[in-house]
């Protein structure tokens, strides 16, 4: 409790601050890892000036309240934060998804038996109550007998307890278990129809009304650094890896060879381009699941792909 | 209070994920009440639960330490851990030894309430005046007797004391230990309502939610308080009917 009221001390204060010179801040929603491979590939790549600079995120940190008060430029999040964002007024909006399928999934234990979401009964599942994900699973399936507990933030349970599921990202979490010698069974979250788009670059609506060109050079050069780091992550991992010494070579080589298959199987699009659809189908479950009130929130005004080249 | 709240929201004009105006978070108390009152209830049972178990263990501590004064020298340091550990930390460890569900978050809320009675009722059975002691060894009393009469109503305020503070601090051990165990599918306390309400930057339900666990906190705190104040009356009221009749009797 003493976390929230810091925080919203925090969140007070950021909203009476001036503007700061220089590039602007780009917070991301956890510590660096490398689902934000292709932000820090931008930063890499900068001849010249750095197209921002990049702040660590964490369990707490309130991404959309520093971008749209001001405290930070740039933002990366889910795009179910968009939505949440936008119903409670608070005016962000995406520039570019670098992941077209959300690397969320539900990851059992191989040896529980279970083979799918809807076998899911008897057991504890651990998801946190944060993401729009965990609601949308439990309106939509009905988890007979099953206790859902918060996320513990490690795999720890996962590698005590046969009946223990939790949530987890497909480019990380599997791997940590499979070192410490448990088989995972990983289901995609997306392919039981609930696909966010994932590490989605945000700004305020007044920052691209004011001074456009700056959004438009940052949505390039991440578009860019993105582009570069799926060719090769090494230089990134590295910065990454310094920053967070927990994400080891290893796991980050592994998300970074997973990452690849969440990619927009498109051609002929620009790279992190959205569609209109998927927005319009992730308010109408997040409306749904009663996370949002009905026609509070409209797909255009969550994204923009005008910067995109 | 209400008007410098409702003031800085009105000149600074905060945006409502930002900070809401009181009158908006009165709204969602009440429009939400089944909700948070549903979690008070919850969070409160935790909460108490936690706090009769700290009661019941810190007394016995309190009286193995009294009577023993080597396992005081030992063991206290121990106790004073449970003060000064980071209870955010550890929780997460007390739930994989504990269990998820209510008895994980009944766990923390122990943890956190159980030094204050530890410590009273430890102090309440030593620190006695000497006069008193001599009095019961010139008597002749046995060592229960001394206990029982002497020690035990002795220990009773400092008991007292220490509850009190432990009730505000049960509350925070289960909404802590709520952040970590939860209460499982569809029930959910006040913890799971603050983190749920940060996350989906639902501002209004979160600070409601923090006035709910304010609330809950004052309300077991008044309840010890006056629980307590009536006991501790009735026992000086019999002791002193006692006195009454053994000097009349004499």
């Amino acid at each position: 409790m003493i976390r929230i009221f810091a925080s919203l001390g925090l969140i007070f204060l950021t909203g009476c601050g001036a503007p700061t010179s220089g590039p602007g801040v780009l917070s991301l929603n956890w510590f660096p890892e490398a689902e934000h491979g292709g932000f820090f590939q931008a930063v890499i790549n900068a001849k010249g000036e750095v197209p921002y600079r990049i702040e660590s995120g964490g369990p707490d940190v309130p991404v959309l309240q520093k971008v749209a008060t001001g405290k930070s430029d740039f933002g990366v999040v889910n795009a179910d934060d968009v939505v949440n964002a936008q119903s409670q007024g608070a005016d962000v909006v995406a520039l570019m998804a670098p992941l077209y399928t959300h690397p969320r999934c539900i990851m059992l234990r191989k040896d529980s038996g279970v083979k799918s979401i809807a076998e899911i009964k008897n057991m504890t599942l651990a998801m946190s109550s944060r993401p729009a994900f965990s609601h949308w699973l439990q309106h939509k399936y009905p988890f007979e007998g099953v206790k859902v507990v918060p996320y513990p933030g490690s795999i720890l349970p996962f590698t005590q307890d046969p009946k223990f599921g939790q949530q987890a990202y497909s480019i990380s979490e599997p791997f940590l278990a499979k070192e410490k010698g448990v088989e995972p069974l990983v289901l995609m979250v997306s392919e039981l129809g609930f696909n966010p788009y994932g590490s989605v670059l945000i700004t305020r609506r007044e920052l691209i009304e004011k001074d456009p060109e700056r959004v438009r050079k940052v949505v390039v050069a991440s578009q860019r650094g993105w582009q570069l780091y799926l060719q090769n992550g090494e230089k990134a991992h590295k910065r990454i890896h310094a920053l967070n010494p927990e994400m080891g070579m290893d796991i980050l080589a592994f998300g970074h060879k997973e990452m690849k298959k969440l990619l927009d199987p498109r051609v002929n699009h620009p790279f992190g381009t959205m569609v209109a659809e998927r927005w319009q189908t992730l308010i109408g479950q997040m409306t749904e699941c009663g996370l949002i009130k009905k026609d509070k929130v409209k797909p255009e005004t969550c994204f923009t792909n005008q910067f995109l080249e | 209070m209400l008007f410098f709240w409702w003031f800085c929201q009105w000149v600074f004009s905060l945006p409502l994920y930002l900070l809401p105006d009181p009158w908006t978070v009165l709204r969602v108390l009440v429009e939400e009440w089944q909700r948070i009152g549903g979690a008070m209830m919850l969070t409160g049972a935790a909460s108490v639960s936690g706090l009769v178990i700290s009661l019941l263990m810190g007394c016995l501590a309190g009286l193995a330490f009294a009577r023993f004064k080597w396992l005081e020298k030992g063991l206290f340091p121990y106790a004073i851990f449970f003060q000064t550990v980071p209870v955010v930390a550890v929780a997460p460890l007390i739930i994989l030894w504990v269990g998820h569900g209510f008895w994980g978050v009944v766990a923390v809320a122990f943890m956190i309430s159980i030094f204050p009675i530890v410590s009273g009722a430890t102090l309440g059975l030593t620190r006695i005046p000497a006069q008193q002691i001599e009095l019961f060894r010139l008597y002749g009393a046995t060592p229960a007797q001394t206990l029982i009469k002497l020690q035990i109503p002795n220990a009773m305020e400092q008991v007292l004391s220490g509850a009190r503070v432990s009730s505000g601090l049960c509350v925070i051990g289960a909404i802590v230990g709520e952040f970590s165990a939860g209460f499982g599918t569809g029930h959910h306390g006040l913890g799971y309502l603050i983190l749920f309400s940060s996350g989906q930057l639902k501002t209004p339900l979160l600070l409601a939610s923090i006035l709910a666990s304010t609330f809950l906190g004052f309300l077991i705190f008044s309840l010890v308080h006056h629980l307590g104040g009536w006991w501790l009356k009735k026992q000086r009221y019999v002791q002193g009917e006692e006195l009454t009749s053994q000097r009349s009797s004499t």
